[in-house]
């Protein structure tokens, strides 16, 4: 006889499409889920709110939102990250309705663990480029800021991007390009990250 | 151009610019790359998250599910343990033991 009370072993071999299915009923396959997305979700969450308060509790609304819906997730052959992004990125557009006032995303955060190991004056040049940089992304329209995050931070497929954000997947390098560009004129404007563009040229 | 030349579009860039706009947007993508990095988040509260998940309106099969084999085990030993105890009561007839009057008495 089936012991009723038998844990699944080994969660991290199966897909993503048996883990949901399972899921439904067994919350201990919803935490193999919450282990593969937790860093994908707090990541995408911590860029667009640019700080480490909000991007916690927005994770947390992110997976106690998908834990309470995951019985009627209703798998149509889309990637199941596709739904936790679209998840987070209403609860960041929320969140964005309800801030009076935009904030600054805290810089040293941002500040890459390999920059550390560079000769002081190598690492403030690195430290004002980055910023300048971030401050630019800050700027760019949401829409951009998300295209820019599943694309270099998540390293999704312009596919994937896609689906998240609803476009065709032509649109999606479209749109890349554009924000690339737009990004380097914003860019050309800062006396620090003009060096970065010099530098290049 | 000549009647019988195919009609070809020109480049929107001459090659030399367009050459350094590809390499400048190269750039900036692995400035981007540098930049944007994947954030990990703090182990306390992905562990509180986690126990706050698995809390969450959790019934009792799933509370046992999520123990150990080990106290699975002792789980089910208490458990037939109770349940034998109620049937030897119940077989014995009057619950193990005579009804004791209360102790102090209502009146004098």
């Amino acid at each position: 006889m089936k012991n009723p009370f038998a844990r699944q072993s080994d969660y991290s071999a199966l897909d993503d499409a048996a883990l949901v299915a399972l899921a439904k009923t067994d919350r201990d396959a919803f935490g193999e889920l919450y282990e593969r997305y937790l860093s994908k979700m707090y990541s995408y969450v911590y860029y667009r709110t640019g700080n480490t308060h909000d991007a916690e509790d927005l994770t947390a609304k992110v997976f106690l939102r998908a834990f309470a819906h995951i019985g009627k997730y209703v798998d149509r052959g889309l990637p199941f990250q596709a739904w936790l992004y679209r998840i987070a990125h209403n609860l960041v557009a929320n969140w964005h309705r309800d801030q009076s006032r935009r904030k600054i995303i805290a810089l040293e955060d941002y500040l890459g663990r390999d920059l550390q190991t560079e000769a002081p004056d190598e690492r403030a040049e690195a430290r004002d480029e980055h910023d300048s940089l971030l401050r630019a992304v800050r700027r760019l329209p949401a829409e951009r800021q998300q295209l820019l995050i599943l694309k270099i931070v998540e390293r999704l497929p312009n596919r994937e991007i896609g689906i998240i954000m609803g476009r065709s997947e032509g649109a999606i390098k479209s749109l890349y390009h554009r924000t690339l560009l737009a990004l380097r004129a914003d860019l050309s404007a800062d006396p620090v990250s003009s060096n970065m563009n010099r530098s290049s040229g | 151009m000549k009647p019988d030349q195919p009609a070809t579009r020109e480049p929107l860039l001459p090659a030399d610019d367009e050459q350094h706009e590809t390499e400048a947007l190269a750039q900036l993508t692995k400035a981007l790359e540098s930049a944007l990095t994947v954030q990990k988040p703090r182990e306390s509260f992905a562990r509180e998250l986690r126990a706050q998940i698995m809390d969450e309106g959790a019934d009792v099969p799933a509370r046992l599910r999520s123990l150990s084999p080990r106290l699975q085990f002792a789980a089910a030993l208490a458990l037939a343990a109770g349940c034998l105890l109620l049937m030897l009561r119940r077989l014995l007839g009057n619950g193990g033991g005579e009804l004791v009057e209360d102790t102090v008495p209502s009146s004098a």
